[in-house]
């Protein structure tokens, strides 16, 4: 990991106001900081962009098996 | 007891009916035997005074034929019976007495009396009215009557009749076959002037003694019955009433027993049902509270779920809040802003932990189980919350003591007891946490030396929502118990104000834990 560069974090909440209170939390502590509001969007960005950190509320409505999984691929990515 | 009442009242009217039928009868049999002697006397009275008449008769008759006695004899050869031996008449002579005339077997006219019949002759003489005697006749006797001055003054008329005194006369026949009779020349029962009995057995047991006259003198008619006047079955009528009053007795006292008993069975069997059906009620009313109380739980489960989900998002976005204000604070350099922020964060953490203690009541997940290591949990739990100032935390925690269990459930079980006994000391104090094995179970002691609890309270402190606390929703002991319970363990709590409060918790131990490698 690059210790020059801030790791890039995606935070995928479907609470606004948590979803930009963690954002406002994060980018306060220098990280690169977006942000999805479901698991569909949040993979979508998973599979674009590369992140190093997601931060997920994983007792979201609507969270399926799909985005745990498009977890477990970006940890692979990460290694 | 009735029937016995009853036996003995029916034996008792029994016994009583029986003894006065019986009196009865006896009075019924001795006005009988009454009449009947009386009538035998009046017909013998009768008979003796037939003979008082014809001697006077044959009397005046010689009296008036003065020495013509073919007179008297042809008069009283009509007067002779077939019982009647002979009639004479006697006068006096100088001193003794002569017979002037006679009839029948009698002495000859001319010859003199002998003087062992002189004193009934005297006794005739002196007397108004006939008297009778027994005069001796060799081995038998006479029974002589006389009447005197009947043919003159001086003169005796005799009638004497042969017979055995004091012998057995046969039964008699007719109308007084029935009777045992004796016959007296006086009127006392005294042997020795007996005239005739019909038995050999003298005196007469329960007779009736019937004095009659018999010319100037009275004689005794004694009467008794062999065998009742009344007849046998008038006489047996006591004891058939007995014996039938025995039975209807026994037989009534029977019924009103088997009454009685079947009285007793129908009461017995009222009180039975009457005892299940009072049992069902009371099983019904438990059943039907527990329902209300299941209800209501559920009810209040429904309600902790609620608030705890739509509080816990709030409550994390303020803390988030709170951290971000705190940050900028911080690089701001303002120490007002930052002690009010502290604040803030205390009070919102309180926040959290309620609206946790409300999603562990609502969630009541089954254990997730797997070996826990007790002394490490310990250890953790008191990280996690250490005591507060004033308060010294003593362990005894036997190394190596694992149980099969929930983790996380555990924990919340552990942290919860300590921090109730934390609260439990607001003044200081010490806290005890032991852990010790006994047999297969593990048993987990937190005792505070705090103000300890009444007994109603100590009742409720496991009830959901029921708390002492100023702060808190009563829910922490309610979830420690299910999830004790959850494991098949026990939770107790013994306590003694204002000594302090000692809770205890006994869960089966696991198998050991293998290590495994990291």
């Amino acid at each position: 990991m690059n210790m020059t560069k801030q790791p890039d974090v995606l935070v995928v909440d479907d609470e606004p106001r948590m979803r930009d209170t963690l954002v406002a939390i994060l980018e306060l502590q220098g990280y690169c900081v977006s942000s999805a509001p479901d698991d569909e969007t949040a993979c979508a960005a998973v599979q674009d962009g590369s992140f190093d950190v997601v931060v997920m509320d994983i007792r979201m409505p609507g969270l399926v098996a799909e985005a745990s999984r498009a977890v477990k691929d970006l940890s692979q990515v990460a290694e | 007891l009735i029937s016995v009442v009853t036996l003995i009242i029916l034996g008792a009217a029994v016994v009583a009916s029986s003894v006065i039928t019986q009196r009865a009868i006896r009075d019924q049999e001795r006005v009988l035997l009454q009449e009947r002697t009386g009538e035998a006397a009046s017909v013998l009275g009768s008979a003796f005074a037939g003979i008082q008449q014809s001697l006077s008769l044959l009397g005046t008759i010689a009296g008036a034929g003065q020495g013509r006695s073919s007179l008297f004899a042809s008069a009283a050869r009509s007067a002779l019976t077939s019982s009647t031996e002979g009639l004479v008449v006697t006068a006096q002579r100088g001193t003794g007495m002569v017979v002037t005339a006679t009839a029948g077997d009698a002495p000859a006219v001319g010859q003199v009396i002998p003087a062992d019949q002189e004193p009934l002759a005297h006794r005739a003489l002196s007397t108004t009215g006939m008297v009778s005697g027994v005069l001796p006749n060799g081995s038998r006797s006479w029974l002589a009557f006389a009447l005197g001055n009947a043919a003159g003054p001086g003169t005796v008329v005799w009638a004497r009749v042969p017979f055995s005194a004091g012998s057995t006369a046969q039964a008699l026949t007719g109308p007084w076959g029935n009777l045992n009779l004796a016959l007296y020349l006086s009127s006392r029962p005294d042997p020795a002037t007996l005239l005739v009995a019909t038995t050999k057995n003298l005196p007469l047991a329960g007779g009736i003694q019937y004095p009659f006259a018999v010319g100037a003198e009275t004689w005794l008619l004694v009467a008794s019955s062999p065998s009742p006047l009344v007849g046998r079955l008038a006489q047996d009528t006591p004891w058939i009433i007995l014996i039938i009053g025995v039975a209807v007795a026994a037989l009534v006292t029977t019924v009103v027993e088997a009454q009685s008993r079947r009285r007793d069975y129908a009461a017995a069997l009222v009180e039975e049902r009457t005892a299940s059906l009072r049992q069902a009620v009371t099983e019904l009313e438990q059943t039907q509270a527990q329902l209300v109380r299941q209800e209501k739980m559920a009810a209040m489960g429904q309600l902790a779920s609620t608030v705890g989900h739509e509080l816990r998002n709030p409550l994390a976005v303020i803390m988030n809040v709170l951290y971000l204000l705190e940050t900028i604070a911080g690089a701001e350099g303002s120490e007002a802003m930052l002690r009010h922020l502290a604040t803030a964060k205390r009070e919102t953490s309180a926040a959290t932990l309620i609206v946790a203690d409300l999603l562990d009541y609502s969630a009541g997940r089954t254990p997730m189980r797997a070996p826990v290591q007790l002394a490490d949990l310990v250890a953790e739990a008191l990280s996690v919350v250490p005591p507060p100032a004033g308060i010294e935390v003593v362990r005894h925690v036997d190394p190596d003591i694992a149980i099969d269990a929930d983790r996380d459930q555990m924990r919340q079980v552990l942290l919860n007891l300590i921090t109730n006994g934390y609260d439990a000391m607001p003044g200081g104090g010490i806290l005890d946490v032991s852990v010790r094995s006994s047999g297969d179970s593990a048993r987990i002691t937190v005792s505070d030396t705090g103000t300890g609890m009444d007994e109603e309270t100590q009742a409720s402190i496991f009830t959901p929502f029921f708390t002492t606390k100023s702060r808190g929703v009563g829910l922490g002991l309610a979830v420690t118990k299910r999830v004790i319970e959850a494991h098949g363990g026990t939770i107790s709590v013994q306590s003694t104000p204002p000594v302090g409060t000692s809770f205890t918790v006994t869960v089966r131990v696991g198998a050991p834990i293998v290590s495994v490698p990291r």
